[in-house]
């Protein structure tokens, strides 16, 4: 599938065209960093509720959790119901709270209490760090479904994706990233149905039966393996070590409501009621998704174990989705899909720029050297900088080939939670918070979860030193833990020394 | 009940009204109604601005929720009044609605055309009014202290906001129900994980497993669309 597929790229190109039309059409509307940043603030809940849900459901939701559904079965389907489930901490907790107190970025919620440059600081680094981390994979999907869409090299399609993306951000921010995070989530929906309904037709079962008959049957795996469907969808295909499940599981529900750049789109919306109603719309879009997602992983395995070639590429469960569509539709379906895919790369790696974007021009350059220009200095700031983090975007992606991109955002989600979630909650509903706790807490979290990521075996194979892949089940509650401790210390010694006083 | 009223725009001028009108409201415990009428021919943006920044308007200020903090911080109790239409006719109309012994409100000292248009205000309502008016004319020392106050006020508005939320019924009942789905997953995830054998065992002709999955995809939608409902539900209510 090396060469040019004139459908493919009609259709790849309609939509990147499209996507560009709105971007310029929307770029003539903004004027000031607040327009840039957050669209003004003046996006309807129903089409925020979309854009989320087209920012959350990135390469790893359709790429990744197709494949690791096809590949790991049960342990696949548990990243889309933590995926989903994380959104009630959002819904419950977070949304409207922060809409109240934020303006910009993740960190002006963050300093809303203390006026102070170092908790700024310390959330632009985290909020850059976790971008990054969900950059890669991201990357990684745009170069493993360009590749063979386009029938250019993986390198190719990294740099293609990264350059288109940095003309979107970089003519019209949040207004143009608004537009086509509503428009791909819509299509995605869409496509998800129709695949699915495909799938169902194609086996010639209703949704419970076609379930029931493959934890009946015995399967053979992509990697050779042959299992019982029962074993397939039980816990246990990819996570051996019972804990290493849990701590993905805390990475993964905890982890949402700290990603930088879904807590932007609520700053995008007029009040905090908007916030939970574009929540909720989200969730609805997200739950039908994730519950499909599984018969998309399902089928996939299901016509591989009836013999159908092509269906699965054992060197790569990126290619499930757009193979699995192939089979089903023919090449239409398969350069429909396969857009559809680049359109969510394409839009989500717009959302985390304009984070990333955010928390250097405004927090780092604006507020904490004091930088404060006007308007029109501080958009030509904002842009450039999304320039920049693009094009480390691409180097990235380029290094992190043949990575599981749902595996990759698991981990995205451990570095979120452990060093965002503590500093948010506390500064929305402790009293006793402290600046030092804050910064203390989000650098703990931060530097712990990358210390246990780097000596996971991930990154060293069998010599890890730490045994688990996912490095939630330490890193959240140490996150946690030194966010109420420093500030509870802080507090007393506070107190003892106005004691002291009172006393001497 | 003796009650005085006090139409406010946000304007500074209406600022320092809420000051005097709070004091008078005070000495004479009285309650403080708070006034605000929205013109019902919609502003143009450009007027909008245009008048906003005649007017000498902090931004993002309604001159409702500054005259009830000021009246909080003073005990003196308010009544809030909306109303749409003509801003003179709707001031009379509601004190003679509410039987007030006083309306007090501000006047800019504003120039030329500016003067003509929005100084006219004050001049109506005296001279139509059924009771008596103390037309305020600000001085800059006054000025200065309106909007002192009124940064004091603002500056405390995240932590404010955010408890206005976190203090209501709907919250509270959020957080309920975010805690039981959390020991829910938890149950779910801990089960999955140290009993195998039970997530193995058959189940509707699916496996236990596969059916909680899909059961918590189905929860979590409809806890998300339930809470909505009740929330919305609420709010009108209020």
């Amino acid at each position: 599938m090396a060469e040019i597929q004139p459908l493919s790229l009609a259709i790849f190109i309609a939509i990147t065209v499209l996507t560009l039309a709105i971007s310029i059409y929307a770029s003539r509307r903004v004027r000031t960093a607040g327009h840039y940043y957050v669209a003004g603030g003046g996006v309807r809940w129903f089409v925020n509720g979309f854009a989320i849900a087209g920012d959350y459901l990135s390469a790893a939701s359709f790429l990744g959790i197709t494949g690791l559904v096809a590949f790991a079965g049960y342990d696949g389907f548990i990243y889309a119901i933590g995926f989903l489930a994380g959104w009630i901490v959002a819904l419950f907790l977070v949304a409207e709270p922060l809409r109240a107190i934020g303006k910009y970025t993740f960190a002006d919620a963050l300093t809303s209490k203390f006026k102070s440059r170092k908790i700024r600081l310390a959330a632009a680094i985290s909020t850059l760090v976790v971008s990054v981390f969900y950059l890669i994979p991201q990357m990684v999907g745009a170069g493993s479904i360009v590749g063979p869409l386009l029938g250019l090299d993986y390198e190719v399609g990294v740099v293609v994706i990264g350059l288109l993306v940095v003309v979107i951000v970089a003519t019209a921010g949040m207004v143009s990233t608004t537009w086509v995070q509503f428009i791909k989530g819509f299509m995605l929906l869409i496509a998800v149905i129709a695949l699915t309904v495909g799938v169902l037709i194609a086996a010639g079962m209703g949704p419970f039966e076609f379930i029931g008959n493959i934890i009946g049957s015995t399967l053979h795996l992509p990697s050779g393996k042959v299992v019982s469907g029962d074993t397939f969808m039980s816990p246990g295909m990819k996570y051996t070590n019972p804990l290493d499940f849990v701590s993905l599981a805390l990475a993964l529900i905890l982890g949402t409501a700290a990603l930088p750049h879904i807590l932007i789109r609520y700053f995008t919306v007029p009040k905090p009621a908007d916030a939970r109603k574009s929540t909720v719309v989200a969730i609805v879009v997200m739950g039908i998704f994730y519950m499909l997602i599984l018969f998309l992983g399902l089928g996939a395995i299901y016509f591989f174990n009836q013999g159908v070639p092509g269906v699965i590429n054992p060197t790569d469960a990126n290619l499930t989705a757009p193979l699995l569509a192939d089979y089903i539709g023919g090449d239409v379906f398969y350069a429909i899909i396969s857009s559809i895919a680049f359109a969510t790369i394409l839009g989500t790696v717009s959302g985390l720029i304009m984070a990333s974007a955010g928390a250097i021009a405004h927090d780092i350059y604006a507020e904490v050297l004091g930088r404060k220009s006007d308007e029109k200095r501080a958009l030509l700031i904002s842009k450039g900088t999304a320039i920049g983090v693009g094009l480390i975007a691409i180097v990235l992606g380029i290094l992190s080939k043949g990575q599981n991109v749902a595996f990759l955002v698991g981990l995205a989600f451990a570095i979120a939670a452990s060093a965002n979630l503590p500093a948010l909650l506390c500064t929305l509903f402790w009293k006793r918070t402290s600046e030092k706790g804050i910064v203390y807490g989000i650098l703990a979290g931060l530097i712990s979860s990358i210390l246990l990521i780097v000596i996971s075996p991930t990154m060293m194979g069998h010599d890890a030193i730490f045994s688990l892949n996912n490095p939630g089940i330490v890193s959240i509650p140490l996150g946690f833990a030194v966010t109420m401790g420093v500030s509870l210390l802080e507090t007393r010694s506070a107190e003892n020394s106005k004691a002291e006083k009172a006393a001497g | 009940m003796r009650n005085i009223l006090l139409p406010t725009d946000g304007s500074t001028p209406a600022l320092v009204a809420t000051m005097k009108a709070v004091e008078m409201a005070k000495a004479r415990d009285a309650t403080l109604i708070i006034l605000k009428v929205e013109e019902q021919a919609p502003l143009v943006e450009i007027e909008r601005t245009a008048e906003a920044s005649a007017l000498m308007r902090p931004e993002v200020q309604d001159g409702i929720s500054y005259a009830q903090e000021l009246a909080a911080m003073e005990k003196v109790t308010t009544k809030v009044v909306r109303k749409i239409g003509p801003v003179v006719g709707e001031i009379i109309r509601t004190a003679e609605e509410e039987g007030s012994e006083l309306i007090v409100l501000g006047t800019s000292s504003l120039r030329g055309l500016n003067r003509l248009y929005l100084g006219s205000v004050a001049k109506a309502v005296v001279s139509q009014a059924p009771t008596s008016v103390v037309v305020i004319k600000p001085t800059p020392e006054e000025i200065k202290r309106a909007l002192s106050l009124v940064k004091e006020v603002i500056e405390e508005t995240p932590a404010k906001a955010v408890r206005s939320i976190t203090r209501t019924k709907v919250f509270r009942v959020g957080v309920y129900l975010f805690v039981a789905y959390a020991i829910g997953y938890a149950i779910f995830i801990l089960t999955g994980s140290y009993d195998k054998q039970l997530f193995g065992s058959a189940l509707w002709g699916m496996n236990v497993g596969t059916v909680a999955g899909i059961l918590l995809i189905l929860i979590t939608i409809g806890l998300a669309i339930g809470f909505n409902w009740y929330a919305g539900r609420s709010k009108e209510a209020t």
